[in-house]
């Protein structure tokens, strides 16, 4: 089963409409998606893993739906079909969206949601290969956009269909690897490379991410280093669906694409108490869970 | 088997056949190309420039899109400075990339404390996944490169040996031709009954050298190749320590984590009470300045050192 609604012809129509700038997205694909960012929200919360980040799991929801239900080519019947798409989840964490987007897809059962971080199940507390559909490891900070890079190349080499996507938090973009690999993707002109960031402003400390080390302007960094680049409200789903079909941004370069988010999107006490928001590593108690499911999911 | 004439091949060459037949194999350097394989195959040629940590997080991704890389790796950046990339990119995603690491030891003893290899076996130890071979020479190193690309995942070969610093002692004094590699079997490359001495890569020159001495003076020594450093020939290190009264083992490493640790633990593990001992590379940032054979013989990793050490150890 393909995942995606295109095939790759309808694919590059579609791509040549939108840099003609014909193309809209229809109101009922949108919506569509915005159904299935909810789903993934709500879903998300109720996993409610051990090493949960509701944080980043909230604010890149939108994000993983666009994504996994409409830009990405996978194939749960064939997760290793070389032509697919590969996602590298370089955080790791802020993985549910992520683990509940493949189990709605059919890469596993949904039922093995419920068995997270339990003994016996595929899913640790941050994505990696062990789980169906996954094709990273993901949790040491700054390590994706280098392995994203070597997909890129390696696809080209090889003449293979699909793109390396790669999203990073922001916070992670501290680590000096990225800028290593970013390097190596506009020498490269990879243009088969997309870098996502879930720009949300928040990390660890609960301090924002400028005043601990500041990226910006990240825009310009990324430009500097040969990237197309596009910024957007990475909670848009219209915004989210014509730039990722605009794929790639521009001929023979990278693309990058800076999603503005709010950490904890979606529930009222998460988006108001960054702090709170932003240290999660660790679960809700049930009370909280039950408030954030409910705003979430409207009852 | 080799003809008077024959050569073995470099790696070099061994990437220009491999490549040449199947195009998943490539290359990636760091601030290095092949320049024959880049003539013939440039798209499969991946320069990341100085940035150690990024050659193997693309080696492993390019893994994973299904080529077969071959990683130039300079010691001691690697695994210095991507220690995290090996263990956490590409040994863990299995990665069927095959590590080069050239400048083992003190070979580039000039450059001072900053290119000295003191630790990268301890650290190729530590990671899971990934196969640890250390050819002692060419025959070998070749002999060990197509058994590497026999295996569907990770391999570092620690060499080649032909690039290796002779020094002032000169070559190993024992012609080794064309032979079978087999991994996880270490090599005896003489037996004795007095001292084995135990050793790998740079050290199994000299150490071959101290064996002749010994012999010469009475001391009947044998030299056990540690080729296949993971997984580890236990039985061979159980062998040494069952028939010799000494065991030694030998290494251009620090005496930490590495060779003689390894040996170490072996007999230790297995119950043989037996004289032992770690020679290598002492606990210190070696500051003096000298060339590649003086600041050895400051330590004792010559022929000399390696001799005088098994002779204590047999007192």
């Amino acid at each position: 089963m393909l995942a995606s609604t295109a095939l790759s012809s309808s694919r590059s129509r579609a791509d040549n409409r939108v840099r003609k700038g014909y193309w809209m997205a229809t109101q009922e694909l949108i919506e569509r998606l915005e159904e299935k960012a909810k789903f993934l929200r709500w879903r998300s919360v109720e996993m409610n893993i051990r090493t949960a980040h509701p944080g980043g799991a909230l604010s890149s929801a939108d994000i993983f739906a666009v994504l996994y239900y409409h830009t990405m080519r996978v194939d749960a019947e064939n997760p290793a079909w070389p032509d697919r798409d590969v996602l590298v989840n370089s955080r790791g964490f802020a993985c549910e969206p992520l683990y509940v987007a493949l189990a709605d897809l059919g890469f596993f059962p949904e039922s093995d949601l419920a068995m997270a971080e339990e003994m016996g199940s595929h899913m640790h507390g941050m994505s990696a290969t062990t789980t169906p559909g996954v094709d990273f490891s993901g949790g040491s900070l700054g390590h994706g956009l280098g392995f994203g890079v070597g997909v890129a190349l390696g696809k080209r080499a090889r003449g293979l269909d699909g793109r390396a996507i790669v999203l990073t938090g922001d916070g992670e973009i501290q680590e000096g690897a990225n800028w290593e690999a970013a390097m190596a993707a506009g020498h490269y002109k990879l243009e088969n490379f997309v870098w996502i960031v879930d720009r949300n402003r928040y990390q660890t400390s609960a301090r924002g991410t400028e005043d601990t080390m500041s990226l910006e302007p990240l825009h310009t960094k990324m430009e500097a280093f040969g990237f197309a680049v596009r910024r957007i409200n990475g909670h848009d789903v219209r915004e989210l669906v014509e730039t990722l079909d605009a794929l790639p941004l521009e001929p023979n370069r990278p693309s990058a694409v800076i999603c503005d988010t709010v950490k904890g999107k979606g529930v009222s006490f998460f988006e108001e108490n960054r702090t709170h928001a932003g240290r999660f590593g660790r679960n809700l108690d049930t009370a909280l869970q039950d408030a954030a499911i409910k705003e979430v999911r409207g009852y | 088997m080799a003809t008077a004439t024959s050569q073995p091949k470099s790696v070099s060459e061994l990437l220009f056949e491999y490549g040449s037949k199947d195009d998943r194999v490539c290359y990636v350097g760091v601030d290095t190309i092949d320049a024959a394989f880049a003539e013939r195959h440039p798209e499969r040629v991946i320069d990341v420039g100085i940035a150690e940590q990024n050659e193997m997080a693309v080696a492993a991704g390019m893994a994973a899109a299904g080529m077969i890389p071959i990683v130039n790796a300079v010691t001691p950046f690697s695994p210095l400075r991507n220690y995290d990339q090996i263990r956490t990119v590409l040994a863990r995603h299995d990665g069927n990339v095959k590590i080069i690491a050239r400048a083992l030891g003190l070979q580039n003893i000039s450059h001072g404390a900053t290119h000295h290899d003191y630790e990268s076996l301890a650290l190729y130890l530590t990671i899971p996944n990934l196969i640890v071979l250390a050819p002692a020479e060419d025959w070998q190193m070749e002999a060990a490169f197509r058994a590497a690309m026999e295996v569907e995942g990770p391999v570092v070969l620690m060499g080649p040996s032909m690039t290796y610093d002779l020094g002032a002692d000169g070559p190993m004094a024992l012609e080794l031709g064309e032979r079978p590699f087999e991994i996880g079997k270490a090599e005896w490359l003489s037996e004795g009954a007095d001292v084995a001495i135990v050793s790998f890569g740079p050290a199994l020159r000299y150490s071959v050298q101290a064996a002749n001495q010994l012999n010469d003076s009475g001391i009947s020594a044998g030299v056990l190749n540690m080729c296949s450093l993971k997984p580890f020939d236990d039985d061979a290190v159980k062998h040494a320590a069952n028939n010799y009264k000494a065991v030694l083992a030998v290494e251009e490493q620090t005496i930490w984590g590495g060779l003689g640790a390894a040996v170490g633990t072996v007999i230790a593990e297995a119950g043989i009470g037996t004289k032992f001992k770690r020679l290598g590379i002492p606990d210190i940032y070696m500051e003096e300045i000298g060339d590649y054979t003086e600041m050895r013989a400051m330590i004792g990793l010559n022929a000399a050192g390696v001799a005088d050490a098994a002779r204590e150890l047999l007192t």
